[in-house]
């Protein structure tokens, strides 16, 4: 019952109608805990929406829940009896499913052969007409429109979504879990799979919906939890919600004791180290991801980039590296338009980039530490037959070792030795040790327990103090309002809106990152 | 200055240095020693097996192994003669074996060094027809060198162009290329280079190469000028990535792509460039071939190497060291092959088994230590 003591109203469901409920789950990763005694009440033929940021211990419950995971305490009743899930196959036996965004379907097989791949108790001979039926009676129960006979490849990715479900269900799925379904849709289908949650809530069934926007939360939940930091921070009634109250929820209040760095006074220089103008980029799946994206840095800044992830963060730092194409725009670096420049021309002009994901991103496993300090060399008198030199990486280490006070191990050590979050730190520390005028930092923190993060944190600032400009994109709300110079925020490919971190008003920036609009009054300056 | 004022703060702390952190490698792993130790045991290991395994087909096949294994070792190892023929094996398996090495780098599956090896004898034959009258030797060699290098790389180079540009499986496309090469070589040697002397009637091959073209031989063997390119272009790939920024920024590629499109390296330049290294080395190996062994053109003259090649440097793990040494057993395994043919009455093909059971045996040793590993 520890539980209850959190933040805001924990509002005690009515125990006849809960269907599922966790209790007291708590999840340790190293250096990060990812759900700290958190409960949840999933009530049969109501949808339950889960809200927060990413980060925030969504996906870890769920994975929890559907058996992926295994929580280090706290128990897991369904209809009165609790239930040991150690794995996905005995989550499905309790009746609970999961629709992952990314769909387990084989493109090459028809709708009837990927159910039936999913079927416990296939027979050697496929029974196909009878699966056939009860994909046809589903099919036409909830007004899917699915042809059993069509190949999956050829439907477009909502009937996929279907076919998730109906797989789902011919399981013998009560509760159906969706992660963030509606990422992977067009507003139209989006609309479709409500009116499925509608019909499937009305059969009695029950649905979990993550989701981080507040607009679609509102249109079809019936009880809405928010979590935060591993924690759930509060439990509403869809009737008693309103967006600006989700939105203190879900961002809490800006942290009083928020830390005050020492900052140089900002070089009075009037002219802005990068400009992008109006650039507009496809992502990686061919869509629009940047709808005319506008920014600023001036030399020796820190600007915060807040916004959920997925709305363009990632497209635009690539761009502005050169690594991602841009459809139109332009991007002026020092002086330089270095739009369609290529990736080593930019480097080389002082742009270095701490990336989202360092050991997938940038660093190599099968390489040793001074290898990959190496990485991104910007020497550009050199020939690719003359020596590498290999001073210049170890001068790096030393470099390293000096200023951020971050013992290397043996150069020669092979990097797949390391921890994943020492070749983190390492990755961190080359981007730094390249000495840019301009640092990109991806979730700089992320997956770092406090300290670490900390310490990251004073990095960045003494950085910025030497004149870099640095772009910190996060999701940490209270790290951008602690680190940052001036904050803008992202929403579906652009800037939507800029301030000051020091007299922001949280619940703007909220509305700003969830709904791309200011909400009733009109913005600060 | 109004507005610098409002930014900074009073002044409390001054710049912080973060307190250290001391990053430690997660796992000691064994001395270097013992892990060569480790490593030469387990391949005679593997080695035994596959004698074991062989030997068990030779069984099957109404043959004392012991016997055989025994003509093997005298026919190779037991003279003079023997010894030449295994290093003059040795040459295009090691040129082969590069051509697989190079390119796998980059994590880029080059099976094409056979037909690598045609093109290249094919520009070596038309340098040698044209200029072997003209020249004397010792401006020919480089000419051929140049020659066998660059029909290589044209046909290594059009599978990374395939690769790069288009995004066509290297592995296949230049598994193909194969047979047009082989096929081309059979064009020439029955169409435009056939040699319409009487003598050669209903023949098909080019002319004889002039007395000009050809490679010093050694001590009285068939031992030519070839494996000391084959031993140099093994020292230059060592150096090449060992110690270049082209190999290290190819390795990195083969590493992880990803992080080397991020660093600012242009992938598709090193896929090309490695696939047209590769396919240079067999074409080196098919200008040795043609010049030194066969004297002209024809159909056929490759006889596999491509893909002994393949498995030699998959057996060295794309090491130089062990290229050599992978190279000279499969050499005497070869030799040892056309000599149980005669002493043994058996097909010479025959000893492909012991080849394809030594790295089976030897691939499912990596096996097992990765998985040991993960």
């Amino acid at each position: 019952m520890a539980a209850l003591t959190n933040e805001t109203t924990t509002k005690t469901a009515d125990p006849a109608s809960d269907f599922i409920v966790l209790e007291g789950i708590t999840k340790q990763f190293p250096g990060l805990r990812a759900n700290d005694n958190v409960s949840l009440h999933i009530r049969k033929g109501k949808v339950l929406a889960l809200l927060g940021e990413n980060g925030a211990g969504k996906s870890t419950l769920m994975k929890i829940l559907y058996g992926s995971y295994r929580a280090d305490s706290g128990t897991i009743t369904v209809d009165g009896k609790i239930v040991n899930i150690q794995s996905p196959a005995d989550a499905r036996e309790a009746g609970i499913g999961m629709v992952f965004q990314s769909f387990m379907l084989i493109p090459a097989f028809t709708v009837v052969e990927n159910v039936a791949l999913s079927l416990k108790h296939l027979g050697v001979v496929i029974d196909k007409a009878e699966i056939e039926k009860g994909i046809r009676e589903i099919s036409e129960k909830y007004n899917f429109g699915i042809d059993p006979e069509a190949y999956v490849w050829q439907l477009p990715i909502g009937a996929q979504q279907k076919i998730e479900i109906i797989k789902l269900l011919m399981g013998g799925a009560k509760l159906l879990i969706f992660d963030e379904p509606t990422s992977v849709l067009a507003p139209h289908e989006a609309e479709g799979l409500f009116k499925i949650f509608d019909s499937l809530r009305s059969n009695g069934y029950s649905i979990i919906f993550i989701s981080h926007k507040l607009n679609e939360v509102l249109s079809c939940a019936d009880d809405i939890t928010v979590m935060r930091h591993g924690r759930v921070t509060g439990h509403i009634d869809r009737a008693d919600a309103t967006e600006s109250i989700l939105v203190s929820m879900i961002i809490g209040t800006k942290s009083a004791d928020s830390k005050e760095y020492v900052r140089k006074p900002l070089p009075t220089s009037s002219k802005p180290l990068l400009e992008i103008k109006d650039i507009t980029a496809l992502d990686d799946r061919g869509r629009m991801a940047l709808h005319g994206m506008t920014l600023s840095i001036m030399p020796g800044e820190i600007l915060g980039v807040a916004g959920v992830s997925g709305n363009g963060q990632k497209e635009t730092g690539e761009a502005i590296q050169g690594i991602r194409p841009t459809k139109s725009g332009s991007i002026i670096f020092d002086g330089h338009d270095i739009t369609g420049w290529s990736i080593a021309r930019i480097r080389r002009l002082g742009i270095a980039c701490i990336p989202e994901d360092p050991l997938k991103q940038g660093a190599v496993r099968s390489m040793t530490v001074e290898e990959n300090l190496a990485l991104g060399d910007t020497d550009e008198n050199a020939r690719d037959w003359q020596p590498m030199d290999w001073k210049a990486a170890r001068a790096k280490a030393g470099f390293i070792t000096e200023r951020f006070n971050l013992k290397m191990p043996r150069l020669t050590v092979p990097i797949e030795a390391l921890s994943g979050g020492n070749v983190q730190r390492i990755v961190f520390a080359r981007e730094m040790a390249a000495k840019a005028k301009l640092l990109l930092a991806y979730y700089p923190t992320r997956g770092t327990d406090i300290n670490a993060a900390e310490i990251i944190r004073t990095i960045l600032l003494n950085y910025r103090n030497e004149g870099a400009a640095i772009l910190v994109v996060s999701e940490d709300l209270d790290e951008l309002f602690s680190i940052s110079d001036r904050m803008i925020v992202m929403f579906h490919g652009q800037n939507v809106g800029e301030c000051d971190p020091k007299n922001a008003d949280i619940n703007q920036i909220g509305h700003l990152m969830t709904d791309g609009k200011y909400s009733e009054q009109p913005a600060h300056a | 200055m109004a507005t610098n004022a409002d930014i900074t703060p009073p002044a409390a702390e001054p710049i912080v240095t973060p307190p250290a952190v001391v990053i430690q490698p997660v796992e000691g792993g064994g001395s270097q020693l013992s892990k060569t130790l480790n490593g030469i045991g387990s391949f005679a290991g593997a080695l035994l097996l596959a004698l074991i395994g062989f030997g068990i087909i030779l069984l099957l096949m109404g043959k004392n192994p012991l016997e055989i294994y025994a003509q093997i070792f005298e026919g190779t190892l037991g003279s003079t003669y023997g010894w030449s023929e295994i290093v003059v094996k040795m040459t295009p398996f090691i040129l082969c074996a590069l051509a697989v090495a190079i390119p796998a780098r980059l994590g880029l599956i080059n099976v094409g060094g056979e037909g690598q090896i045609y093109i290249g004898a094919v520009f070596a034959s038309l340098v040698a027809l044209t200029l072997g009258d003209v020249l004397p030797t010792i401006a020919l060699i480089p000419l051929l060198v140049i020659a066998g290098c660059l029909g290589g790389a044209l046909w290594g180079g059009l599978a990374g162009l395939l690769k790069a540009y288009a995004g066509l499986n290297e592995t296949i496309s230049s598994l193909l290329l194969t047979y047009v090469g082989s096929l081309i070589v059979d064009f020439l040697a029955s169409g435009p280079l056939k040699d319409r002397s009487t003598a050669a009637l209903g023949q098909s091959y080019s002319k004889t190469f002039p007395d000009n073209v050809q490679l010093p031989t050694f001590f009285d063997t068939r031992i030519n000028l070839g494996i000391i390119f084959a031993l140099i272009a093994v020292g230059l790939y060592y150096w090449l990535f060992k110690y270049t920024r082209w190999g290290y920024k190819m390795r990195v590629v083969g590493g992880n792509p990803e992080a080397a499109l991020r660093s600012g390296i242009k992938i598709n330049r090193y896929i090309i460039g490695a696939m047209m290294l590769g396919g240079a080395m067999a074409g080196l190996a098919g200008m040795i071939e043609v010049v030194a062994i066969q004297g002209r053109l024809r159909g056929g003259i490759s006889n596999g190497y491509g893909y002994v090649g393949f498995l030699v440097a998959w057996l060295a793990m794309q090491k130089p060291g062990r290229i050599i040494l992978m190279a000279a057993l499969l050499g005497l395994i070869a030799f040892g092959g056309d000599t149980i043919q005669i002493e043994g009455n058996l097909p010479a093909a025959s000893v492909n088994i012991l080849m394809a059971f030594i790295l089976f045996f030897v691939l499912r040793n990596q096996g097992l230590r990765a998985a040991k590993e993960s």
